[in-house]
């Protein structure tokens, strides 16, 4: 399928003194498809104009395809319409949890729980509210296989539960509706699902979660766009984080009445042409359907698992089951900066570092590892450029 | 440029870092890190008062140009007699003379790390 799926990714088309580009860092950001591109292009040059302010032709129709967006990032993981708030990202979304929820529902002497695996945007805003209120940050742990140990989440204290879908470093898929079932009644469970969107099913209602924050640039779409899903419950309870236009209902001097969610957490001009890109996105991926995506990664992630795990001087981190598109991985004696160099001489594009995931490389005994991940554009033949490019690496190294 | 980047002399000095180790107890020392690659040095450097260098040595983890840039820069202070005054003044061209090869812009914070320990050393 991937031959025919390339072919739709403009920047897939550019070679590099003659050498194609290898893109393996989809994790960070996706490739998008002339589709996306085309629609956000089209949105600037047929119908820009500000929403819910104007009543003319183009500001009707930017509006409408705004919320027409919104209806689509709903459909996509089982939520109602006004559930899903946009913001610019994933990272913003979880943010908002924090303020929004957070600090009017967090006390002293309340749990936070974290897992050792979050990526910064979900461990940082909740470390900061925990020391703001005097709360206890708990952090889940991880065996060694980089999957979550549970026995400490069903204490009664735990007042919110934030956990990543799929872990951006481990590729670990964390099975959140059981998290949700094992965590006291009362508990909030917030999802970082910005590695999963896109790449496995996403469904709140299966979930059970009160939050679920994604990203639109990692799921194919533009960057700059995102949202917050809020379940009814905590909908009702939040008040909201940034104050301006669009966001209230009447001003009174003395009490403002705020809009209707979701419109009160979006203050001020949003990224219109985001939305749209991002809802073009995800009709991108339903047209292809998850299921076919996630077979076509696994062979991909299983291939380089198993060419990896060939090799005495590769470390890989992470399960070697039941895991996303992510594969994190250290070659001895070669820094994962330099092996980054190597296959950037190949015009191969991987990730390495911590991957905003401090905790978890302290935990993993590693200032840096090389990440490979995968989109649906990417080929067997990718990942044998990506295996010639580390064969180089331990040559050079290796002297 | 994977390979001319890693030419023999950068690899050797990654490789087989000079001036590697803990310092002295009296010497004073700064730690330095990259967060983006996850690089990390700490820098020993033992001057006396009319700030000669009696001994200077650092340790630390990381990618080959920042080890390698810490250890060409480091011999090269030793073998020139530099103090500690003319240490902390290097500019950042100093460093990538040193190296000899072109550095990406990617790459600049891992190859002036050294640079960075030292103004800390000189900061206290």
């Amino acid at each position: 399928m991937n031959q025919m799926l390339k072919q739709k990714f403009p920047i897939l088309q550019h070679t590099l003194r003659g050498k194609r580009l290898v893109y393996l860092d989809s994790a960070s950001t996706s490739q998008k498809p002339f589709s996306v591109i085309r629609a956000v292009s089209h949105y600037y040059e047929q119908y820009n104009a500000n929403t819910r302010r104007g009543v003319y032709r183009i500001a009707e129709k930017s509006t409408q395809a705004y919320e027409e967006a919104r209806a689509r990032v709903a459909g996509f993981i089982g939520a109602q319409k006004a559930q899903v708030i946009f913001t610019k990202n994933a990272t913003e979304g979880l943010n908002l949890a924090a303020y929004a929820w957070g600090e009017q529902h967090i006390k002293n002497g309340d749990i936070v729980a974290v897992t050792q695996m979050e990526h910064h945007s979900n461990f940082l805003p909740w470390q900061r509210l925990c020391r703001n209120k005097k709360a206890e940050l708990r952090v889940i742990p991880i065996d060694d296989q980089g999957r979550l140990m549970l026995k400490d989440i069903k204490d009664a204290r735990i007042k919110i539960a934030c956990v990543s879908h799929l872990s951006n470093v481990l590729g670990t898929i964390n099975d959140v509706a059981r998290i949700k079932s094992m965590l006291p009644k009362h508990a909030v469970l917030v999802i970082d699902a910005a590695q999963s969107l896109g790449h496995i099913p996403v469904d709140v209602s299966a979930f059970g979660c009160d939050f679920l924050a994604g990203s639109s640039h990692k799921a194919y779409g533009p960057m700059g766009s995102g949202f917050l899903y809020c379940s009814a419950r905590v909908l009702n309870e939040m008040e909201p984080f940034e104050l301006g236009g669009g966001m209230i209902a009447q001003y009174f001097e003395k009490k403002n009445e705020w809009a209707e969610p979701p419109y009160k957490f979006e203050a001020g001009t949003q990224d219109v042409a985001g939305a749209v890109g991002f809802a073009e996105a995800l009709a991108f991926i339903a047209k292809i359907g998850l299921s076919a995506i996630r077979v076509h990664e696994e062979t991909l992630t299983g291939f380089l698992l198993e060419e990896l795990l060939k090799d005495k001087d590769i470390t890989v981190y992470g399960p070697i089951d039941g895991r996303g598109p992510v594969v994190s991985f250290c070659v001895k004696g070669i820094h994962g900066h330099d092996l980054a160099q190597v296959c950037s001489a190949y015009n191969v594009c991987i990730r390495a570092g911590h991957h905003c995931a401090m905790p978890l490389h302290e935990k993993l005994g590693v200032a840096a590892t090389a990440r490979a991940s995968f989109g649906i554009y990417n080929t067997k033949e990718d990942v044998e450029i990506l295996l010639k490019a580390i064969v180089r690496a331990k040559k050079i190294f290796y002297l | 440029m994977g390979s001319l980047l890693y030419r023999h002399n950068i690899l050797d000095h990654y490789q087989n870092p000079r001036h590697f180790g803990k310092g002295d107890a009296k010497a004073r020392t700064a730690e330095a890190s990259n967060p983006m690659c996850g690089d990390k040095l700490t820098l020993y450097v033992d001057a006396d008062q009319s700030g000669n260098i009696r001994a200077i040595s650092f340790e630390g983890e990381g990618c080959a140009i920042s080890m390698a840039s810490a250890s060409l820069l480091l011999e090269n202070a030793m073998e020139t007699n530099m103090s500690f005054d003319e240490l902390c003044a290097l500019p950042p061209s100093c460093v990538y003379d040193l190296l000899g090869v072109p550095i990406s812009s990617a790459r600049e914070d891992c190859a002036l790390l050294i640079l960075l320990a030292i103004k800390k050393v000189k900061q206290g």
